[in-house]
C-alpha cells in the first residue's frame, strides 16, 4: 500500500473535520464526496467510511457534551430508537440500491445542507402555547453557568423524522446533524446548543449502527477507513479550537457555493458524465 | 444520574484513546515501512501485523459509542423517569443485534 496514498486520505479527513466542525455540518458532507470523485470509491465505500469516521469524532464531541450536562440524555433516547432503526434499514437498502441511487441521493442532501447553511435557522426556546400538546416536559439544563428551563414539543411527530434522518444517513453516510439540528431547534423547541449536543449524542449511534452493517458486509475498507477517521479526528480537534479566531457564521454562505458545485458533480458522476 | 452519566462520557473517552492510539500505531507502521504488502518481503509478515492493530483500533473507534450507551441506558433503567426511553431503546438494540447477526 503506497504511504502516499494513506496520506492523502488523512489529509482529505483533516480538511473535511476542520471545515465541517467550523461550519457546524460534520464532516461527512466533504468526505463521501472527495472519496467517491477524487477516490473512485463507490458511493456505498465512500458512505461506510464517512460513518467510521463520524461515529468516531461525534462519540468525541458526545462525552465531553455528557460530562458537561448540556446533553438532554432523554430526549437523546427518545429520538434514537426511530433514527437507529432508520439507520440500520438505510444501511441494508444502501447495500442492495444502484450506486446512481445513492448519488443523487447524495446531490439532495448536499443541496439542503447548502440551503441549510445559507438560511441557518435558529429559534430561541419559548414556553408552549398549546398547553394540549401531549408529552411535553420541562428540562433544566446548564448554558454558559446559567441554568435556563426549556419545554420539549411535537415529541411524537419528531420520531417519523428522526427515523428518516437516520435513513438518509446511513445510505449516503452524511451524519444527519443539518436535519436532527432544526427539527429539534426549530419543530421542538429546544435550544441550540441543546440541539447541536445531543444531535452529536444521537449521531455516534446511528453513525455506529450504520457502521456496523457496513462492515459485517464487507463493505469497509480499513485501512482507508482508519487514515480517514484519524484525520477527522485531528481535523474535529483543529476545527473545534479554531472557531475561536475564523468566523464560521461569515464565511457559511460561501461555503453552501461548494456544497451546491459538489452536488452538481454527484448528479454528473450518477449521469456517467465523470 | 449525573455520576453516571460522567461514567458513561468517561469510558467512551477512554475507548476512543485506546482506539485512537492502536489505529494510528498501525497506521504509522504500515506508512514507515513503506509498500509492506510486497515489495519488502521480508516486512510482508509484518505487515499483516500491523494492519490487524489499525483493524483493530478501527473496531474500537466504531464500538467506543456502545459502551457509553449500554453505561447511560443501565442507569436510566433505575431511573423512574428515564426507564420508559430506555425500555423502548433496549428493544431497538435487541432488534439491531437480530440485524447485525442475520447479515453474517
Amino acid at each position: 500500500m503506497d504511504p502516499g496514498f494513506l496520506l492523502g486520505l488523512f489529509l482529505i479527513g483533516l480538511v473535511a473535520g476542520t471545515i465541517g466542525t467550523i461550519f457546524g455540518v460534520g464532516g461527512g458532507v466533504m468526505v463521501v464526496p472527495a472519496l467517491t470523485i477524487l477516490y473512485s470509491l463507490t458511493a456505498q465505500e465512500a458512505a461506510a467510511i464517512s460513518l467510521v469516521g463520524i461515529a468516531a469524532s461525534s462519540s468525541y464531541a458526545a462525552s465531553y457534551f455528557i460530562s458537561e450536562e448540556v446533553v438532554n440524555i432523554r430526549l437523546g433516547m427518545i429520538l434514537l430508537v426511530p433514527t437507529v432503526m432508520g439507520s440500520l434499514i438505510g444501511a441494508s437498502l444502501a447495500l442492495n440500491v444502484q450506486e446512481w441511487i445513492l448519488l443523487c441521493l447524495l446531490a439532495a442532501v448536499m443541496t439542503y445542507s447548502g440551503l441549510y447553511m445559507i438560511r441557518n435557522p435558529e429559534r430561541l426556546s419559548s414556553p408552549p402555547r398549546d398547553s394540549r400538546v401531549k408529552m411535553t416536559y420541562r428540562n433544566r439544563t446548564e448554558i454558559g453557568g446559567v441554568y435556563r428551563e426549556y419545554t420539549v414539543n411535537h415529541p411524537h411527530s419528531s420520531l417519523a423524522v428522526g427515523g428518516i434522518s437516520g435513513a438518509l444517513s446511513s445510505l449516503t453516510g452524511i451524519g444527519g446533524g443539518s436535519i436532527n439540528v432544526p427539527l429539534m431547534n426549530i419543530w421542538m423547541g429546544v435550544p441550540m446548543k441543546v440541539s447541536t449536543s445531543t444531535s452529536s449524542f444521537i449521531i455516534s449511534i446511528t453513525s455506529m449502527s450504520g457502521a456496523l452493517i457496513y462492515y459485517l458486509n464487507g463493505v469497509l475498507l480499513p485501512i482507508v477507513a482508519a487514515s480517514v477517521t484519524l484525520g477527522m479526528l485531528a481535523g474535529s480537534y483543529l476545527g473545534s479550537h479554531s472557531t475561536r479566531y475564523i468566523n464560521g457564521y461569515a464565511l457559511r454562505r460561501h461555503f453552501s457555493v461548494f456544497m451546491f458545485v459538489m452536488a452538481v458533480v454527484a448528479l454528473l458522476k450518477a449521469g456517467g458524465y465523470l | 444520574m449525573r455520576t453516571r452519566t460522567s461514567i458513561a462520557a468517561q469510558s467512551v473517552l477512554y475507548i476512543l484513546y485506546a482506539g485512537i492510539s492502536l489505529t494510528a500505531a498501525g497506521m504509522l507502521a504500515i506508512i514507515a515501512t513503506g509498500d509492506v504488502d510486497g515489495s519488502f518481503p521480508l516486512l510482508a509478515a509484518w505487515g499483516a501485523t500491523f494492519t490487524t492493530v489499525a483493524e483493530l483500533g478501527l473496531l474500537l473507534l466504531i464500538l467506543s459509542p456502545l459502551v457509553g450507551v449500554a453505561t447511560l441506558m443501565g442507569s436510566s433503567l433505575l431511573e423512574k423517569d428515564y426507564r420508559h426511553a430506555a425500555v423502548a431503546f433496549l428493544v431497538v438494540m435487541l432488534v439491531a443485534l437480530a440485524m447485525l447477526l442475520g447479515s453474517l
